[in-house]
């Protein structure tokens, strides 16, 4: 009989969340880690290119050099916001972590706590966590463009590097609950990607996400929508993309409860 | 009376079916029913493919059943409830242990076993001679890896242990520890069920054997009851190979199943039997129905 106790215990909870973070700390690191060098190497080049052009320009112009990279630095903004996005959207690839082969299904399912447990583990993961830890590591880089910046670039400019600009980047200039609608549905789809593919889940969801817009677009063409439409459905996008977002969560609970150890991906409970 | 019987069950496989693949489906069991009883160590043996592996995940909720359900201590394991886990251990013929030392991985995991103790653990690892200063458990060998899983699973005290060819990857003394460890970790509460090919491996520890082949169940008895129908003879000669329910030639002769009409009882031979059972299936039946009637 299915007691209060199998379905929600918190020192349970607890003690599952701590053996999956800890089992698998080297694996979060090592992702951590590359998503750290890729935007240090990336962020490094195009700051060097912002800052050094812009200097050059504002003193050939003979105007404030501060108001004028600020003024020139939607480029950076937008590149470390696009990162954030890009980061965080990505690991809903998480949700369901430790399935994709035999041997991790059969530990993570006959792990002793409740499927909703589990799934909440792989909620606060991607919605919680993992945007915190991607936050982090965004500031990391901050501190190393700061660094490297200050020591390296000519000494005028060094007085006008900043360090903690960066939270302000990420949500400046945008409507903010479009921009966390927006985050939260493409989270949410490549959560429901994690669910039906335990496999390869981030590239396979990226093929289907293509797929779909493939399909969509082409149809829209076939049957000659006009632009009139999407304009209508632009009025209502946070609604839309709300909803889906929350089908997609249903959708991927409902599957993720029902994984087996093989074949299936959807079963009966 | 049938109370007294269901108390003294562990697990119920009512009505079972199951099927591989979706749209092309190959079944594996159509109307699969077994009783498993407390306290006893189980050795389930079939051929390659006739759904050995398939019915332990389906006994460890693993899989789903297209019908008929599987029941531990009364509970679905399809259901997956925590009190149902916490009380069914899976030794997995393939398996990965993290990257950390076994005090760790002993402390992380023996916290969702209530019954889990480390002091038993150690024990175990000494039946094993395994020095439990590990601080890797990933760079441990196979064998290593077994047997420190192994040593984990019996300390969490759940009722039912199921183990997927736990022989394999073990060296020749690890064998023989092996069944000095189950030997040593029975109570009245346990049971546990050994799927495997290596039948020399574990014909001295099992007291209930059960030959699987798909949906048929050929041969569900316990060793006492075997032994006493039966008897096993490892030199006849081709004399006594004509008379016997099944007689394979061997070293010394002919392995033989017979009859076992007097009151002297032979050690088991598993594998024997199970040949003979495959070979012979109507007559072994009709022996052991001979002695329920």
């Amino acid at each position: 009989m299915k007691t209060s106790n199998d379905i929600f215990s918190l020192p349970r909870f607890v003690a599952f969340a701590k053996r999956e973070f800890t089992e698998n700390r080297r694996h979060l690191l090592l992702q951590l880690g590359t998503l750290l060098g890729a935007i240090t190497f990336t962020g490094l080049a195009m700051c060097f290119g912002v800052y050094t052009s812009e200097w050059a320009r504002a003193a050939s112009l003979q105007c404030d050099p501060l108001t004028f990279s600020l003024a020139n630095g939607v480029l950076e903004r937008n590149w470390v916001r696009l990162w954030f996005v890009f980061a965080v959207v990505l690991y809903g690839s998480l949700a369901a972590w430790n399935m994709e082969n035999k041997a991790k299904r059969i530990s993570r399912i006959m792990a002793p706590a409740s499927q909703q447990e589990k799934f909440i583990f792989g909620a606060i993961l991607v919605t919680v966590i993992m945007p915190l830890l991607t936050f982090l590591v965004i500031e990391v880089y901050d501190v190393i463009r700061y660094i490297t910046l200050s020591y390296v670039v000519n000494t005028p400019c060094r007085d006008y590097v900043q360090l903690m600009t960066i939270p302000s980047m990420i949500v400046n200039d945008v409507k903010l609950s479009g921009f966390l609608l927006g985050i939260f549905f493409f989270n949410s789809v490549f959560v429901l990607g994690s669910c039906i593919w335990h496999n390869k889940a981030l590239i396979k969801t990226i093929v289907a996400v293509l797929a779909v817009y493939f399909v969509l677009m082409s149809s829209a063409v076939l049957l000659s929508i006009n632009s009139d439409f999407f304009i209508s459905l632009k009025t209502s996008a946070d609604v839309i993309t709300g909803t889906l977002g929350v089908i997609n969560w249903c959708l991927a609970y409902y599957i993720f409860t029902r994984a087996d150890v093989v074949g299936r991906i959807i079963n009966k409970k | 009376m049938n109370e007294t019987l269901n108390d003294n069950l562990i697990m119920q496989v009512n009505r079972l079916a199951f099927s591989y693949g979706w749209l092309k489906q190959k079944p594996v069991f159509t109307d699969f029913s077994l009783s498993v009883e407390r306290g006893k160590v189980y050795g389930l043996l079939g051929l390659n493919g006739a759904g050995k592996s398939t019915l332990m995940y389906l006994m460890a909720g693993l899989l789903t059943p297209k019908a008929g359900e599987i029941t531990v201590g009364g509970n679905n394991v399809r259901h997956r409830l925590p009190s149902t886990l916490s009380n069914i251990y899976v030794v997995p013929e393939e398996f990965m242990l993290p990257h950390m030392s076994l005090r760790e991985f002993a402390t992380l995991n023996g916290a969702l076993y209530p019954r889990f103790s480390y002091d038993d653990m150690l024990h175990n690892l000494a039946i094993f001679d395994i020095d439990p200063n590990i601080k890797s458990l990933s760079s441990l060998s196979m064998g290593q890896k077994k047997k420190v899983l192994m040593s984990f699973a019996f300390a969490t005290h759940t009722d039912l242990m199921l183990m997927d060819e736990p022989t394999n990857g073990l060296d020749i003394p690890g064998k023989s520890q092996f069944r000095r460890l189950v030997a040593s970790q029975m109570s009245d509460d346990r049971t546990i069920i050994i799927s495997t090919h290596q039948v020399h491996d574990i014909d001295r520890c099992i007291d209930h054997v059960v030959i699987i082949d798909h949906s048929n169940v050929l041969l569900d008895e316990s060793v006492a009851s075997i032994t006493t129908k039966l008897r096993f003879v490892e030199n006849g000669t081709a004399a006594d190979a004509d008379a016997a329910i099944y007689s394979q030639p061997s070293v010394m002769g002919y392995s033989l199943v017979l009859p076992n009409t007097g009151d002297d009882e032979t050690e088991l031979n598993l594998e024997t039997l199970f040949n003979a059972t495959l070979a012979n299936s109507e007559r072994i039946t009709a022996i052991f129905n001979s002695k329920n009637a």
